[in-house]
């Protein structure tokens, strides 16, 4: 085998072969068909709308608290940031609205929520669906000829789609208040906050907050997609539930990480 | 209504993963109606076949035609239930939903007709006071009863089962025994049982195979494989214990 060869295969566990490449391929091509397979089902989901429900309660609600720290923070610390970077130019601090209004708007709160979405919910998919498939769940489904991607993964898809707006507006507003806070009390900027909201209303055009919440929702679905699959395809027993977690979890957010680049990119 | 039972037919079927043949050339028919037992080692590749014969792997080489059908052409036309060795149930869902599930998902009957059906295939179990239990409060005899349940509100023309018995103590094994024993006469299904249980498959078989090595060695009735003279026959209905002469010594 030739020093290039080697670069691109690895020997796996049971002692086979493994080309990364066709590995990386794979693992995409089962991604895409997992989720044409899931947008097939669509028509189904009025009968699985318990599990919808479901599913939108636990991403949606019970993330809505920790997506507000996060963001209320992320919003304090980049008008403090800012603030003391750009307080020596006069009359700078007069934009901290539209900085602080524009990064967390088409930045960082789509970012940021999806992150969290990949650790908090992502996880969790990911250890259910794992399990399911170790413990031989999904392969008495598959004989009793009802479709995982139905009952399993399009509800999840469909309420990530309905509650990744919500969960995105919720970070962005936050963020804004935790900024605003900030250039209120903090005593080197003390910004009157009517000066910080009319420089965000001035720069925040509807523009930006769709493109913020189109970023979101790709993510969102990016997000359970992978981790789904990644949840689906575990082979083995309860060691390569918790690899298969952490596989999930990496792969969501160096996805979130590429497409936010692409995603931009097109939309600018 | 009772569905008719369904034949099915292995052809020559070969399987491996990676290097390692789980079967070779494995060839066989199971007539409508009939209770088939494949016992084995461990490892002889009997659950291997069973996931084959079911749709859930395929084979590398060979066919398998469930009512002259290839198994994937045969879904949706024939019911088949598989119970697993470990139970398989859905463990985010009680007793009830998870024989619930297949009727509910498929729309075959109202709620109510859904409803009396579980209740009456728990019952024909004695799995009644289970219903609203979730697979982690069960016992392990109880969750095989349960995942034969779920394999029966199917009404399957074909029944498999991973070793139903193991793990379970005579008493329970005998019930499972007389359960796959009744079944026949009263949904009129084919089964395959995957078995080390000697007095089960003495108890419930028309025929018994005996699998070694990914290969078929025999085929036969209960009473014929009991008087063969066969040494793996023998060694495997009748291992002698003697401490003396330790068998993995001498495979050592």
């Amino acid at each position: 085998m030739s020093r290039f060869d080697k670069r691109w295969f690895f020997i796996d566990n049971t002692g086979y072969r493994v080309n990364v490449l066709a590995n990386i391929l794979d693992e995409f091509g089962s991604a895409l068909m997992l989720l044409w397979r899931s947008i097939c089902h669509l028509p189904y989901l009025p009968r699985q709308f318990a599990r919808f429900f479901d599913n939108a309660y636990h991403i949606g609600y019970t993330t809505l608290p920790i997506v507000g720290i996060l963001s209320a923070f992320i919003g304090a610390v980049l008008a403090l940031q800012a603030g003391y970077s750009i307080g020596k130019v006069p009359g700078a601090q007069n934009y901290l609205g539209s900085i602080v209004g524009l990064s967390m708007c088409r930045e960082l709160g789509p970012v940021m929520t999806a992150f969290l979405l990949a650790g908090r919910v992502g996880s969790a998919i990911t250890a259910e669906l794992a399990s399911m498939t170790v413990y031989q769940e999904i392969d008495a489904l598959k004989t009793m000829n009802i479709s995982p991607e139905r009952l399993l993964v399009m509800p999840r898809l469909v309420a990530i789609a309905v509650m990744m707006p919500v969960l995105t507006i919720f970070s962005i507003v936050i963020g804004w208040y935790g900024g605003m806070i900030v250039v209120k009390y903090v005593s080197f900027i003390a910004l009157d906050p009517q000066i910080y909201w009319r420089s965000l209303k001035d720069f925040v055009d509807t523009a930006s907050l769709t493109d913020g919440l189109l970023k979101a929702e790709v993510f969102g679905i990016a997000v359970t997609l992978i981790c789904c699959n990644v949840g689906l395809r575990t082979k083995g027993g309860p060691r390569e539930i918790g690899f298969a977690v952490t596989k999930g979890v990496v792969i969501s957010m160096i996805f979130v990480l590429l497409l936010d680049y692409f995603v931009t990119k097109i939309l600018i | 209504m009772k569905k008719d039972a369904v034949s099915v037919e292995i052809k020559n079927v070969y399987k491996s993963f990676g290097q390692q043949e789980v079967l070779h050339d494995i060839s066989f028919d199971v007539a409508p109606g009939e209770i088939f037992v494949l016992m084995g080692p461990s490892g002889a590749g009997k659950s291997v076949l069973l996931k084959n014969i079911i749709g859930l792997d395929w084979p590398d080489k060979g066919k398998i035609l469930v009512n002259g059908l290839d198994v994937y052409e045969s879904q949706g036309k024939v019911v088949m239930g598989l119970v697993f060795q470990s139970g398989a149930l859905l463990n985010s869902l009680d007793v009830f939903d998870n024989l619930a599930l297949y009727p509910k998902e498929h729309r075959l009957y109202s709620d109510a007709d859904i409803r009396a059906k579980v209740m009456h295939t728990l019952s024909m179990l004695s799995l009644e006071d289970a219903a609203h239990k979730y697979p982690s409060e069960l016992s392990g005899g109880m969750r095989k009863r349960v995942s034969i349940a779920r394999a029966l509100v199917m009404e399957p023309q074909l029944l498999l089962y991973d070793e139903p018995t193991s793990e379970l103590d005579p008493v329970m094994s005998a019930t499972i025994a007389e359960v796959i024993a009744t079944l026949k006469e009263e949904i009129n299904v084919t089964s395959i049982v995957v078995s080390h249980d000697r007095s089960l498959a003495m108890a419930v078989a028309n025929r018994v195979a005996l699998m070694h090595n990914g290969r078929i060695h025999a085929i036969d009735t209960p009473k014929r494989f009991l008087a063969s003279k066969d040494d793996l026959i023998r060694d495997f209905m009748d291992p002698s214990i003697d401490p003396k002469h330790p068998r993995f010594r001498e495979k050592s």
